[in-house]
């Protein structure tokens, strides 16, 4: 076993050893997350050792040696698993110029390329520093039913209404319910969905990108999961039955729209009324 | 309508304006509030009186239609262009009513320096409306119809009261939740308490009872963080699972809002802020009270059960209680 002292002793004549020797590791260590997840993160060596690269130049400085934690306060990533790091980097997140500011929605500062090798040493780290707990890996969506109730041509399959139901009661108090962002205590924004893409949204649940809370596995299983992201793209480009759907931000844009329109004509209809021949 | 006859030395004044002062140049000259649009042709003050009448015939017709509308119950739109109907019909109509059979031109006159109106103003108001009403109580049909419009509106207006249900009685006081009542998902699933991670949310549901509007409560995981809990409620999480109500105390909206940063939870209705590690105490908006703490246990076969119903009423407050 690879422990903290031998590793610091040791260090660089070790490193490709314990590289070679964690592409098998993992295999263990990842073989229990089951629905198939773990091809999504690559566990070739040499993509490990680039992450590693990319790492020390632009996440240890606040997440620490072998991302142990800093002293500003940012968090340890030795067990946040790969669908934190594809979360956080695919969604521009990170890095962060100040570890205070809240990780807002950005043009990712990686390229794809980068970012496999950066989840692909993050889902390395318990190996790495000998802590073998894992954390999620990134998750795969199932696909929705091309029928509106659930197939059993399809099994596995996924319908929107299983997604409204469960977004309505897990997402919809934050996001809002056509997903379009709010706002939260101390500051905090809550964001709109509609860029998110589906992988995005399975990997939030998961990981719980603070301020919000973490859905896990035994919360919202792998078919409810997978309903909630689908629900989320069909979100992107709703129906807009009844009309205009005003940047579907609710009661508020509705009002506002009312009052100017309605009002407006209200005003005339007065004017109207207040002319006597 | 009577009026007892001031003294015409006193103040001899008529609509603010001094006899012997020249007429004011916002003020219409040579007007006289006696005359009416249709004064001397009866056909057209025929005309006018059906033309109202057929205003608020429609808002008979609406009236009875909701009321039809109501007791059928399936069509909500029907409903609401109905009121859309009754009140346009009437209010066309009062309107009409106003510009062909009432007297009179809108005059805009200075009241002087005085607070009170002086005696000859009020001579002329209780003059001019007298004048006024006597074209109307020559069509007595108009009032009849007016009479049983307003009954009819009035119905239903009261219908509605139906769906205001049973009286509360003591109900309010309690929930479904009690002694050993199992925490469920809103599919019916008992949880474990490993079952949510730290940081981890869960709207839950007394077993069996997913539509009873007093129960939901916020199941939460705060993780490391320490709670800060009064005596009485000692012993009432299990590990770091505490479980809240999810009803504002303001006006009742699901308060479900959690910041796991700062441990608090927001109502989106009207951003009242509770702070989860004091017993979900409001520390910013119109919340008066904390959402009440529900006593969490594990029962023999593992799962989250609550030890007994919350102990104070959940919601917003009512009659007898602030």
């Amino acid at each position: 076993m690879i422990t903290d002292r031998n590793r610091r002793r040791l260090a660089a004549p070790l490193a490709l050893a314990a590289l070679g020797m964690l592409a098998f590791a993992l295999l263990f260590t990842a073989g229990g997350s089951a629905h198939g997840q773990q091809n999504l993160v690559s566990t070739n060596p040499a993509d490990i050792a680039a992450g590693q690269q990319l790492f020390n130049a632009h996440c240890e400085s606040c997440h620490g040696y072998q991302g142990r934690g800093g002293q500003t306060g940012a968090p340890a990533l030795v067990s946040v698993g790969a669908a934190a790091a594809d979360f956080y980097l695919t969604t521009g997140r990170m890095p962060l110029n100040n570890p205070a500011n809240q990780a807002l929605r950005h043009h990712p500062y990686f390229d794809e390329t980068q970012i496999r090798q950066l989840d692909a040493y993050i889902a390395a780290l318990p190996v790495i520093t000998g802590t073998y707990v894992q954390g999620p890996s990134i998750p795969t969506v199932s696909p929705l039913c091309t029928t509106s109730t659930p197939n059993p041509k399809q099994p596995g399959c996924v319908t929107l209404s299983q997604g409204q139901q469960l977004f309505a009661i897990n997402c919809a108090q934050c996001h809002q319910a056509a997903g379009s962002g709010g706002m939260l205590s101390k500051g905090n924004v809550v964001p709109s969905l509609h860029n998110a893409n589906i992988t995005q949204v399975a990997e939030a649940m998961r990981v719980g990108p603070k301020p919000m809370p973490v859905f896990g596995p035994n919360v919202v299983d792998q078919q409810q999961m997978s309903a909630i992201a689908q629900y989320v793209q069909y979100l992107h480009k709703p129906a807009n039955p009844g009309g205009l759907g005003i940047s579907h931000f609710g009661p508020v844009a509705e009002g506002f729209v009312a009052i100017l329109v309605g009002g407006v004509l209200l005003l005339f209809a007065a004017r109207m009324i207040g002319t006597r021949g | 309508m009577s009026y007892t006859e001031p003294d015409p030395t006193e103040n001899p004044r008529h609509f603010g304006i001094e006899p012997d002062e020249p007429w004011p140049d916002d003020v219409p000259h040579g007007q006289d509030d006696s005359h009416w649009r249709y004064e001397g042709d009866p056909r057209g003050a025929r005309r006018a009186e059906l033309r109202i009448a057929f205003c608020w015939s429609l808002t008979l017709l609406a009236c009875i239609g909701l009321t039809w509308a109501y007791v059928d119950g399936a069509q909500n739109q029907a409903e609401g262009a109905l009121w859309a109907v009754a009140f346009l019909g009437l209010g066309v109509g009062f309107v009409l009513w106003a510009r062909d059979m009432l007297p009179g031109n809108e005059v805009i006159a200075s009241r002087g320096h005085h607070h009170v109106c002086p005696p000859g103003d009020r001579h002329a108001v209780v003059e001019s409306l007298s004048r006024g009403v006597e074209p109307m109580a020559r069509r007595p049909f108009l009032f009849k119809m007016l009479g049983a419009v307003g009954g009819v509106f009035g119905l239903a207006v009261l219908f509605p009261l139906a769906s205001l249900g049973d009286r509360p009685h003591e109900n309010l006081y309690h929930t479904k939740w009690g002694r050993g009542v199992r925490l469920t998902t809103e599919d019916g699933k008992p949880i474990r308490p490993g079952d949510l991670p730290p940081n981890g949310i869960l709207t839950v549901f007394p077993n069996g009872d997913l539509e009873d509007a007093l129960s939901p409560s916020l199941l939460i995981n705060i993780g490391n963080a320490q709670f800060h809990g009064s005596p009485s409620t000692v012993g009432w999480n299990v590990g770091s699972l505490y479980a809240f109500s999810k009803i504002c105390t303001h006006a009742g909206c699901p308060a479900s809002l959690y910041n796991v940063q700062t441990h608090q939870l927001i109502c989106p209705c009207h951003q009242s802020t509770f702070d989860v590690l004091e017993e979900c105490k409001p520390v910013f908006g119109p919340a008066p009270r904390s959402l009440p703490q529900l006593p969490l246990a594990v029962d023999s076969e593992g799962y989250l059960v609550s030890q007994s119903d919350y102990h104070e009423a959940v919601g917003p407050g009512f009659w007898n209680r602030g």
